[in-house]
């Protein structure tokens, strides 16, 4: 498809002029049916398909004529018999659209900041103006895309072609200006007609600096207003100059272009789009105070050389047609030289328009006084005005705008020490401080403070004196002290046994109570407090019965205080004295005798009468033993 | 010539021990100067040679108000005196004259002074348990004086002298007992201390400057001083 694009529908020597009603008849059909109705690029259809594929053939081809492009490559036809439609067609043609494609692509930047402006200004004169030729810029751009995007995908390519024919459309007027700038050479920076001024010299000219002054500003002025969306008009009655400066103010500057290089094929868009300082393209190194400056008047600095054709600098403002129509009565007065109007001039803070009109008639000396009185009364309008709330002193809330404060630098005393601001390397020699500290033991531990005054030396006042009559006597109180002094502390007067004992169970009642409330605070068990004490332990059985009888028995134990001693009788056994065999008298042995005889005659009696009963013969033991065996049977 | 009479009289240690120093030995000629190197060896004396032939007698008169005490008294009195002491003691009401001698059982010659001093002190007021420290103790001195020897006093001064060495119900005079370990007797205007020589003095020194008219709780913080000093709690 690609191949028969570039020599079908078309006469190849046939240039876009031919072809009159392409402009306005086949662009309008196709807004009429596809863009004013936008349903139908909803389902692709192939009407729409072959329309734009119509409109980008023919855009292509009235781009191939442009003499713009007869730089890049002279191509008439393709020959394109015997190449293989898709690979080596498409790449015969991918050669020439790579160029042009480049080319394209600065110029579609442009257009793209103006769209809207163009759809605003539809009426204006520009539009009017605008060829087929910038048309052709455009489109040869969208062109050059669309064959780029034939080879590859045909849907894709009909909606990227559409979407450019949009922007082609809307964009078409404003291209022919942009055209027409891009085709001719930007002029040369005029040097600026001489006005007389006291500063000038051989080099300065305080005429120029102005002019180059209101130059800056006037294109920063229309930057912003397009930033704005305030698309200034082109100028009237100028020539491209003035369009090539808009094209310079959009255009982002290259900051990394090469200076040295300026008259490279590659960079044609900034070559072109320059104020013509580097048209005629010498290296950087190469320039020259003539190329930006016309040669110092010196002396003879009172006639204005003539300079070339440079438009004034107008500003596209309210205040740019009063610029104008004093440029325009400037330019119509001075006939031997374009006098350019300036807006501003550099050393005057007034209203420039004020000053401006009698600025010629106006002597030196009127100028400086008009200067101070106007220092004057702004200096007086000052000093009768409120002062700024800084200034007034104390100030409240209420005095001064708000968050004001926030804004002011303040400079007071702080009162307390600033809080020190912890940092990671605070943090860390902090612990190395510990870690030592730890390590060497030196401790800040708080010791209690003594009071050395506190406690007067009084050992008297332990002593407590007693004012009752002593129960003791003299004698007794020297004696206590002898035997304090003998004995020591082993002594205790006898009047203190009875304090020592009560002190001792004083002592004995309050442990016992200590040690019942230390189990009732504490939560710890705390046993009570060990006393040395003495238990006197009987390795006595556990086991005791109570014994009526006696264990031992002896014949003392069993006698009668009365059988011991007796006051009648006399001898010797019955008063009581233990007398042994040798110490008894004769008498006394022979009662002792008599006694034991009777004692002895008594026991056998006794005994006869025990055994008295005739012991009869037991029964035989036979009928007993029947008996048991009965008993045991049961 | 004097002098050697003077040395006669006096009998010094060198006498006595035996002395090679020939000074010594030249100018001594005492009664009993031993032998040069023989130290005389006496046994001592029984209580029959030491007093004599006759035995010793004491009186000391009873004052009338302490005749009725006396005979309260007797036997506690009559007690030490006969039992410890070994005197006869007998008292004749006629010349109100106690009277203490030795006999033959008595062992001590020195007991018939201490049984005088005994009764002495009974009789000047002290109760018989005081008074029987000087029996038991032979540091124990009696020391007597009057309020005009510290300052001459007379009428309602001598009387508020009087009651302020006394106190309310004898407070301070008891202190001053307790503290010095001392027993005082006021009696009118004559003041009887009895106790151990640095303690009489003590008590002397506070109840004169009682006399003087320094408050009694000046008395009282000096006398706790001195009762701390003497109990050891410096």
């Amino acid at each position: 498809m690609g191949a028969t694009r570039t020599t079908a529908a078309r006469q190849p020597g046939q240039g876009p002029a031919a072809d009159t009603g392409f402009a306005q008849m086949m662009p309008d059909a196709f807004v009429e049916r596809y863009l004013e109705a936008p349903g139908a690029f909803v389902a692709p259809t192939a009407e729409a398909r072959a329309a734009a594929m119509e409109i980008v053939g023919r855009t292509y081809d009235a781009a191939n004529y442009a003499a713009k492009f007869g730089i890049f490559d002279d191509w008439k036809t393709v020959a394109t018999s015997g190449f293989d439609p898709d690979t080596q067609v498409w790449e015969v043609v991918k050669l020439r659209n790579d160029s042009v494609l480049k080319y394209s692509a600065g110029i579609m930047k442009e257009l793209s900041l103006l769209l809207d402006s163009v759809n605003m200004d539809n009426g204006s004169s520009s539009d009017d103006d605008s060829g087929s030729g910038p048309a052709a810029d455009a489109e040869t751009m969208d062109i050059s895309q669309s064959e780029a995007d034939d080879a590859e995908d045909s849907d894709d390519a009909e909606d990227s072609d559409d979407a450019e024919d949009v922007a082609l459309e809307s964009s078409g007027e404003e291209a022919n200006a942009d055209e027409d700038d891009g085709d001719s050479d930007a002029a040369a920076a005029d040097p600026n007609a001489p006005k007389p001024s006291i500063l000038d010299d051989e080099f300065f000219s305080l005429a120029e600096v102005e002019a180059f002054a209101d130059e800056g500003e006037e294109e920063e002025m229309r930057y912003r207003a397009i930033l704005a969306g305030d698309y200034p008009k082109a100028p009237e009655g100028e020539d491209e100059g003035e369009s090539s400066d808009d094209d310079d103010d959009d255009e982002s500057i290259d900051m990394f272009q090469d200076v040295g290089g300026l008259d490279d094929d590659d960079d044609d868009d900034e070559d072109s789009d320059m104020d013509g300082e580097g048209a005629a393209g010498p290296r950087a190194d190469e320039m020259k105070y003539a190329d930006f400056f016309s040669p110092p008047i010196g002396p003879k600095r009172g006639t204005a050389k003539p300079a070339d054709d440079k438009p004034a600098k107008r500003v596209k403002f309210d205040a740019g047609a009063a610029g104008e129509s004093d440029a325009g009565s400037e330019s119509d007065s001075d006939g031997d030289h374009p006098v350019p109007t300036r807006k501003s001039n550099l050393f005057d803070d007034e209203d420039d328009d004020s000053s401006k009109a009698g600025t010629d008639n106006k002597s030196e000396f009127e100028r400086r006084q008009e200067k101070l009185q106007s220092m004057i009364s702004k200096l007086e309008d000052e000093a009768v005005s409120d002062k700024h709330w800084t200034m007034i002193g104390e100030v409240g809330s209420n005095k001064r705008p708000k968050n004001s404060l926030l804004a002011e630098d303040l400079d007071f005393d702080h009162v307390q020490k600033p809080v020190p601001v912890i940092t990671q390397e605070s943090t860390v020699t902090l612990e190395d401080i510990i870690k030592r500290r730890i390590l060497n033991e030196e401790w800040d531990d708080v010791e209690r403070k003594k009071d050395i005054q506190a406690k007067p030396f009084r050992p008297s006042e332990a002593v407590e004196l007693s004012d009752k009559q002593s129960k003791k006597s003299l004698a007794e109180v020297y004696e206590a002290d002898y035997m304090a002094q003998r004995a020591g502390d082993q002594f205790v007067p006898e009047d203190e046994t009875k304090l020592a004992a009560a002190h001792k169970d004083v002592d004995s009642q309050l442990r016992n109570l200590f040690v019942q409330l230390d189990a009732l605070s504490h939560f710890h068990f705390a046993p009570k407090p060990a006393v040395a004490d003495i238990t006197i332990r009987t390795n006595a059985p556990a086991l005791q019965m109570e014994e009526k009888l006696p264990v031992s028995m002896t014949h003392a134990d069993q006698l009668a205080p009365g059988e011991i001693f007796d006051k009648k009788q006399r001898h010797a056994a019955r008063t009581g004295d233990i007398v042994g065999d040798s110490e008894l008298s004769r008498e006394d042995r022979k009662l002792r005798r008599q006694r034991q005889k009777g004692h002895a005659k008594k026991l056998a009696l006794q005994k006869a009468a025990q055994k008295g009963p005739a012991p009869k013969p037991s029964a035989p033991p036979e009928p007993a033993k029947g008996k048991v065996k009965a008993t045991k049977a049961r | 010539m004097d002098e050697d009479a003077e040395d006669e009289l006096i009998i010094s240690a060198d006498q006595l021990l035996v002395s090679t120093t020939a000074a010594a030995a030249a100018g001594s000629a005492g009664p009993s100067s031993p032998a040069a190197g023989d130290k005389p060896d006496f046994a001592p004396l029984s209580a029959k040679d030491e007093r004599g032939a006759r035995g010793e007698i004491r009186r000391v008169r009873v004052p009338p108000h302490r005749l009725s005490p006396l005979k309260r008294d007797w036997m506690k009195i009559y007690t030490p005196v006969v039992e410890h002491l070994k005197l006869q003691i007998r008292m004749n009401p006629k010349a109100r004259m106690l009277e203490v001698r030795t006999c033959d059982e008595t062992e001590d010659m020195g007991a018939v002074q201490k049984a005088a001093d005994f009764l002495r002190a009974y009789c000047l007021g002290f109760s018989p348990e005081d008074a029987l420290a000087l029996l038991r103790m032979e540091d124990l001195y009696l020391d007597t004086f009057e309020i005009k020897e510290v300052k001459t006093l007379t009428g309602d001064h001598l009387s508020r002298a009087i009651g302020r060495l006394a106190g309310k119900d004898g407070k301070t005079k008891y202190t001053i007992e307790n503290a010095t370990k001392t027993r005082i007797v006021l009696a009118d205007s004559k003041i009887h201390i009895m106790g151990t020589f640095q303690n009489i003095k003590i008590a002397k020194n506070a109840i004169s400057s009682l006399i003087m008219g320094s408050p009694p709780g000046k008395i009282y913080a000096h006398l706790k001083i001195v009762a701390a000093r003497m109990k050891g709690r410096f």
